[in-house]
């Protein structure tokens, strides 16, 4: 044994729970000198969960529950009676229950964090019965009066789950709590589950301190204490095709909220059970699929600290350890000795107390009903060895604490006191100009004026940056999905204009997540952000440009204030007042911004069933076959039919149906995907990709549609009089078009086109739809 | 460390071919009729090409780790048809959003009774996404709508029918599953209508989810009380105050939960008679009775609520009413 290490005993605890041997002799010689006195981290006694997978009701039925509720690493609705909270001598090998007693006999808990002096533990619980929902307690670990003083913190009809110590006696969790005129946010992949987003309470005020922080689209899971005294956690990142999970932090008031880890360089999907190592801005915590893995995975020790300052975070340069190399990174079945681990804790001595499970541990699993048998040992990094501290043949044991004192990080000042959500956040940039995207991470942009143009080079471009409110389906009753695009629902808040030197700032609603796009003069995007960001109510969330080097400081390129300052642009508007796009359909009063109003008007005269612009219309055939029966259904496609007839055939009349243009112009970026996977049409040739979600620049239509630019009308988007890109699109080069066939399409016309795509291409909004805001609560 | 930096070496090689390979393949896509754009002299390119088709230029900067994967339309097929795991039928789906597999259709619509509830509840997730083969006459959704309707059809099925189509969303279900949700004599079919109401976001078109609030299975009315928190539209709170003398201690619980989460200032006096032992027995009902009156925040109640921390004898009942004494 390293003699620099604080010592334990765990290191025993193998041999003598398996051979049983009288364990007071296993430290012996230990007596008058605590392990670990020395440095001040001596503890006897961890405290964890144990949780049950397996039950067998009244008639001796067996029930083994493997992944529900957990089939993903931020599900949470996994309740099985039986949990307990035991505090165990490590000594002695004699533990506690710190939920005996008849009235947790259907209890279940989710997280454990034990308080700053290590007198109380914070955990959540579902008692079972008519108790539903998960919510926040506490609990001594010194019995009193019979008891450990177990007191409940949260209620309602709600669920708070895996709740941590914030300095300042705060505990902070996350809700599903539905607070919105919005309702609960859901997560399009997590369908009727409600999205679980960070609050906070005090351990003494309970509910009665509560507060909400604002909202992500997607689940906030994880979270964990930083030395900062900031908040860190785990936060599904689900913006069209982006789906992982990232690590991030803010304040406990819930403001300055950054990006801490995986948003760049990470080799595998997701980064969750995060935890801070003594060394400050270095993490451990479980890499991993989303999915499939029961929540566990490899150790990955994640080093974000600065070069110049460790105290200050560096996102963009991670380095990233495997500490356990045969862990499988992804959702495939792991070597049957290497298992899979949950939940790591870092001792003080730089050891991990895990949880940890040898088998498959993913789906192979839940197909057998053998569920993996979750344990908890300490991880040598080092040697690579587990040691055993405790494992339960027939329960998971989790989130195990060593009962010690720690530092408590600072009180972090409550700046933001309001929940006024009249009271915008503002956010802006002080240059936009100022980016790492190409210097650190390569970015380009091609399509239209630019061909593989650095980042740099085009956000000098920029001269609006467009700022969109995402939404699910749960803002938009009625709509089967958003349409052809994996794009949620949105909407444009407005587009703050960037000053000459390059900044911005505009006022926007709070808690609303939304996303970015500097645009050009010619309304196209420069680049998508594809990270949501919100602000509670009087923040403000000011950066130094468009993904700046964190880690420098920015000036204005002009003068002692940015331009920008004196001067942000207001877009508090409310919901009904907010700029969508719906693409049909659009209900009473929202008619001008309906994108089929226009193509009828100025297209679809000669792009339609029969014609498409001087020729026939042609169409391309996708079939359809059933196995069982072996009926064959075709349907045909137009190559570019911009009418309202319906494409699809409804067998109710209250079913909306799909008009020819949005099937037209974005089926073929659908198609694309199935082509690259190797499916062949039926019949036909697939056209050019019109409409793709998201990226104007690169849409087809817009380049043959053309458009000026907005400061000086002789200059365009495409060069006038050059072969079209894709030698498909007819006439052979770029002009404006209708106008080159006599009809005219304003400019205004052109942006509400280039916005519709560039918004992610969806068919419903909520201006086709009926949604109304959540009845007042 | 080796670990760690042969990993990036890995990753950055693989990101050079794969941003040298994409341009080339992206001008191919352009340039070549679709259907020969995935022939590709680089061994390992089909995995980026599957990850970046159809999709936003952009996405080609993002790591390929972050991006969705997509699942192959034959993965899909052979998904569908059995012997996976619950898990890899709801990734294979899950990832399949955009794939336009219209011969998968009939398969995955098997899927929508299976007996696992969220292999269901993908499986209509990604019918329901199909332009084509789901919404047609005697396809998918009218299969479905006609199952729930039909007497000869398992409740079992019909139950599993009404849940398929809350989880597709169109509205053209509503009447469908409203009616359901009070005229079917199965309970079991009743609760996955109620259900189906919750996820339309509708009280339906006679304000059925109210009716269902005093349904005869406790379930039912279980379900139509977590409804009645969700639904946007809901504002028959009068039927959630009779919930408060409900025969099911759980259903008076959730009554007075959803009372607090309404503010509703009219309830303050029942949910008061609540707070005692006298007229309540059941100690989760008084707990949420003091927590609701807290939340609701009128200052009448702090008499009956300061009681309550005096005297009940249950834990939590006074842990509700402590946390209720500081918001009155």
């Amino acid at each position: 044994m390293n003699v620099q290490r604080p010592r334990t005993c765990l290191h025993l605890l193998p041999l003598l729970l398996t051979a049983a041997l009288p364990l007071g002799t296993a430290c012996s010689g230990s007596e008058s000198e605590t392990p670990g006195s020395a440095t001040g981290t001596a503890y006897q006694e961890i405290v964890y969960v144990v949780r049950q997978h397996t039950t067998t009701d009244a008639e001796g039925n067996v029930q083994v529950l493997v992944t529900e509720g957990m089939g993903q690493v931020m599900d949470y609705r996994r309740y099985v009676p039986g949990a307990r909270i035991e505090l165990r001598q490590l000594r002695t090998g004699a533990t506690q229950n710190l939920l005996a007693g008849q009235e947790y006999a259907l209890a279940d808990v989710v997280g454990l964090d034990l308080s700053f002096d290590a007198k109380q533990i914070t955990f959540s619980m579902r008692r079972g019965g008519d108790d539903r929902h998960y919510h926040i307690y506490t609990a001594n670990l010194e019995p009193g009066e019979g008891d450990y003083g177990v007191r409940q913190l949260t209620f309602g009809d709600r669920d708070d789950l895996g709740p941590i110590w914030v300095a300042g006696g705060k505990i902070a969790f996350v809700t599903n709590q539905a607070y919105t005129e919005m309702g609960t946010r859901a997560d399009e992949y997590n369908h009727g589950r409600d999205v679980t987003q960070l609050a906070t309470i005090s351990a003494d005020g309970g509910d009665a301190d509560r507060k909400v922080c604002s909202q992500n689209l997607s689940h906030t899971v994880g979270l964990f204490s930083m030395q900062s005294g900031k908040i860190g956690y785990s936060r599904w990142e689900h913006l069209e095709n982006v789906n992982d999970l990232k690590v991030f932090a803010a304040n406990p008031d819930c403001t300055k909220m950054v990006a801490v880890a995986g948003q760049h360089d990470k080799f595998w999907n997701s980064l969750v059970q995060m935890q801070e190592t003594a060394d400050q801005n270095v993490f451990v915590g479980i890499a991993t699929s989303r999915e499939s893995t029961i929540q566990a995975g490899a150790l990955m020790r994640v080093d974000v600290r600065s070069e110049a300052d460790p105290s200050v975070l560096d996102k963009e340069k991670p380095k990233y350890e495997v500490l356990t190399p045969g862990v499988p990174l992804d959702e495939s079945p792991s070597p049957s000795n290497v298992g899979r681990y949950r939940a790591p804790y870092v001792l003080p001595d730089g050891r991990l107390l895990v949880s940890w499970a040898r088998g498959f541990v993913n789906d192979l699993d839940e197909l057998s009903s053998s569920p993996p048998d979750f344990g908890l040992y300490v991880y040598n990094a080092q040697s690579r060895t587990n040691e055993l501290v405790v494992n339960y043949e027939d329960s998971w044991e989790l989130d195990g604490r060593p009962v010690l004192a720690r530092a408590e990080p600072p009180i972090l000042s409550s700046a933001q006191t309001s929940d006024d959500a009249s009271l915008p956040a503002t956010l802006g940039s002080i240059d936009i100009k100022q980016t790492s995207l190409f210097s650190l991470h390569q970015n380009t942009v091609s399509g239209a004026q630019f061909q593989g143009a650095s980042m740099d080079e085009a956000l000098r471009s920029a001269v609006r940056v467009r700022i969109i409110e995402g939404f699910s389906s749960e803002g938009a009753p009625g709509v089967t999905m958003f349409g052809l695009t994996m794009a949620e629902g949105a909407a444009l808040l407005g587009e703050a204009e960037v000053r000459e030197d390059g900044s911005w700032l505009a006022n926007i609603p709070p808690y609303v997540p939304v996303h970015l796009q500097p645009i050009d003069e010619f309304d196209l995007m420069i680049r998508n952000q594809t990270t949501w960001i919100q602000g509670m109510p009087g923040e403000s969330r000011v950066c130094g440009g468009c993904h700046e080097r964190r880690t420098e400081t920015f000036n204005p390129a002009l003068g002692a204030l940015p331009l920008a300052a004196a001067n942000p642009q207001s877009f508090t508007q409310p919901i009904s007042e907010r700029t969508e796009y719906p693409w049909d359909n659009a209900t009473p009063g929202n008619e001008a911004s309906e994108i089929q109003t226009l193509l009828t008007a100025k297209c679809s005269s000669c792009h339609n069933e029969t014609t498409n612009g001087s020729g026939p219309q042609e169409a391309y055939t996708i079939s359809m076959t059933d196995e069982a029966t072996g009926a064959v259904t075709a349907y045909a496609i137009p190559r570019l039919d911009l009418s309202d007839r319906p494409i699809t055939v409804t067998y109710d009349r209250e079913m909306e149906t799909w008009p020819a243009s949005y099937v037209s112009l974005f089926y073929p970026a659908a198609l694309e995907m199935e082509m690259s996977m190797g499916a062949e049409l039926s019949q036909g040739t697939a056209p050019p990709v019109w409409a793709r979600p998201s990226d104007a620049r690169n849409s087809a239509l817009i380049e043959k549609l053309n458009i000026v630019a907005s400061s000086d009308e002789t200059r365009t988007a495409w060069p006038l009089g050059v072969p079209f890109s894709n030698p498909s699109i007819q006439g052979g080069t770029r002009s404006l078009h209708p106008e080159n066939v006599g009809v005219t399409l304003t400019r205004e016309d052109r942006v509400k086109l280039i916005r519709a795509i560039d918004l992610g291409g969806q068919f419903y909004s909520r201006k086709n739809t009926g949604f109304e805001p959540m009845s007042p609560r | 460390m080796k670990a760690q930096s042969t990993m990036k070496h890995r990753r950055m090689q693989h990101r050079s071919l794969f941003q040298t390979a994409l341009a080339s393949l992206l001008s191919a896509l352009l340039l070549a009729p679709l259907g020969q754009a995935q022939e590709s002299e680089a061994p390992d390119l089909s995995a980026d090409l599957r990850a970046h088709a159809g999709r936003a230029i952009a996405y080609a900067d993002i790591d390929r780790a972050s991006l969705e994967a997509v699942t192959t339309p034959d993965r899909l097929m052979r998904v569908a048809q059995g012997g996976f795991a619950p898990t890899e039928i709801w990734r294979a789906l899950e990832h399949g959003e955009k794939v336009e597999c219209l011969d998968c259709i009939p398969v995955v619509s098997e899927l929508l009774f299976d007996d696992d509830a969220k292999t269901r509840e993908i499986s209509a997730w990604w019918l329901r996404r199909r332009i084509f083969g789901v919404f047609g006459p005697g396809q998918v959704y009218s299969k479905l709508v006609a199952a729930l309707s039909d007497p000869n059809v398992s409740e079992k099925r019909r139950a599993y029918a009404a849940e398929a189509l809350g989880e597709f969303l169109s509205a053209a279900g509503n009447r469908h599953v409203a009616l359901a949700s009070v005229a079917d004599p199965s309970p079991l079919v009743r609760l996955g209508a109620v259900r189906a109401l919750e996820r339309l976001n509708t009280v339906g078109p006679n304000a059925e989810l109210a009716v269902a609030l005093s349904d005869p299975d406790e379930q039912v009315r279980l379900a139509a009380l977590r409804a009645s928190t969700r639904v946007n539209v809901f504002r028959d709170v009068d039927q959630v105050v009779a919930r408060i003398d409900d025969a099911s201690s759980a259903v008076r619980t959730r009554a007075i939960e959803a009372l607090g989460a309404f503010r509703a200032l009219d309830a303050v006096v029942a949910i008061i008679a609540k707070l005692s032992p006298d007229n309540e027995a059941a100690p989760s009902v008084r707990a949420a009775a003091a927590a609701a009156l807290g939340e609701i925040g009128d200052p009448a109640a702090r008499p009956a609520v300061q009681a309550a921390y005096d005297t009940d004898r249950d834990r939590f009942v006074r842990d509700a009413a402590a946390i209720a004494l500081r918001r009155l």
